[in-house]
């Protein structure tokens, strides 16, 4: 095929499935009824898709400003924030 | 398990080798994945909600036809009195923080909490005895089912939230409330407050 190969070709083709999902036509619920149905799912897939990573988030946050706080207090106050076993 | 800093040892200072103190107590971690579990529980049951919510819109309407309403001024007033709930449980911890010699201050605000906490429970039980004599039941329909599980699921854990309140109030009353397992229990309060007006505003608007 001259030129352009056969992984370009599909590449580019690929790239138009991603593109226009539409033409695909696969799931009622992403692409039936008058748009609003649609909308919802990409809506709540957005939801459960993000929820974990702010979760994690907000976890990893917490446990990055417990660490410096800790550190700055056994700066402060060497022998309080440490324990003999 | 507890989360630590990781030094156990300072060669400078003699005797035995020392562990730092933990970042977090078991009580408290314990909790923290618990509530980022639920986090994603209720997020399905919201999830779900509104897609079922937006195709009963787009045919016949939400709530469906012939179903009752809910209640949402009463609610309204019930939310702020979780909310304030929130807030004296918020003031007993800074009365705690501030006084640790005097933990007797807080046990007025502590109690506060618990008697705010205590009405929500109540008032959303009378509300849902008049929602069934209306007709708005677990079988219903799908506005049934969707209301009892998801106000009824935060429900569950307000009361078990209660619980440890109380179990709470109890300790700092008899001088033996430990802090880090107090620490859990207002996590745990905090996720049941904060997590009531995102339901109200989903579920009741």
């Amino acid at each position: 095929m001259g030129g352009i190969g056969r992984a370009t070709i599909a590449f580019a083709m690929a790239l138009c499935l991603f593109a226009w999902p539409r033409l695909a036509d696969a799931c009622p619920v992403c692409f039936g009824g008058d748009g609003a149905e649609a909308g919802t799912f990409i809506l709540t897939t957005a939801l459960l898709t993000f929820t974990p990573f702010v979760v994690i988030g907000c976890i990893v946050f917490w446990f990055v400003r417990a660490v410096r706080r800790a550190e700055a207090e056994q700066v402060a106050a060497p022998s309080a924030a440490d324990e003999h076993i | 398990m507890s989360t630590s800093s990781t030094a156990t040892t300072t060669p400078d200072r003699p005797g035995p080798p020392l562990r730092r103190r933990p970042i977090a107590s078991n009580a408290v971690l314990g909790t923290i994945i618990f509530i980022a579990a639920e986090v994603m529980f209720f997020a399905a049951l919201i999830s779900a909600f509104i897609i079922a919510e937006n195709t009963a819109r787009a045919t016949g309407g939400w709530p469906p036809p012939g179903q009752p309403r809910l209640p949402v001024a009463e609610t309204a007033f019930n939310t702020l009195a979780l909310l304030a709930s929130g807030a004296f449980l918020y003031y007993a911890s800074r009365l705690l923080r501030a006084h640790p010699e005097e933990p007797e201050r807080a046990e007025i605000p502590l109690l506060g909490a618990l008697l705010l906490g205590s009405f929500f429970i109540v008032f959303q039980g009378a509300e849902w005895i008049g929602l069934i004599r209306e007709g708005l039941t677990l079988t219903s329909g799908s506005h049934g089912s969707f209301f009892y599980m998801i106000v009824g699921t935060h429900a569950m854990h307000a009361v078990i939230a209660l619980g440890f309140l109380f179990t709470s109030f109890l300790a700092l009353r008899r001088g033996t409330l430990d802090t880090a397992r107090f620490t859990a229990v207002k996590i745990f309060w905090y996720f049941v407050v904060g997590l009531w007006p995102v339901l109200y505003w989903k579920v009741y608007l």
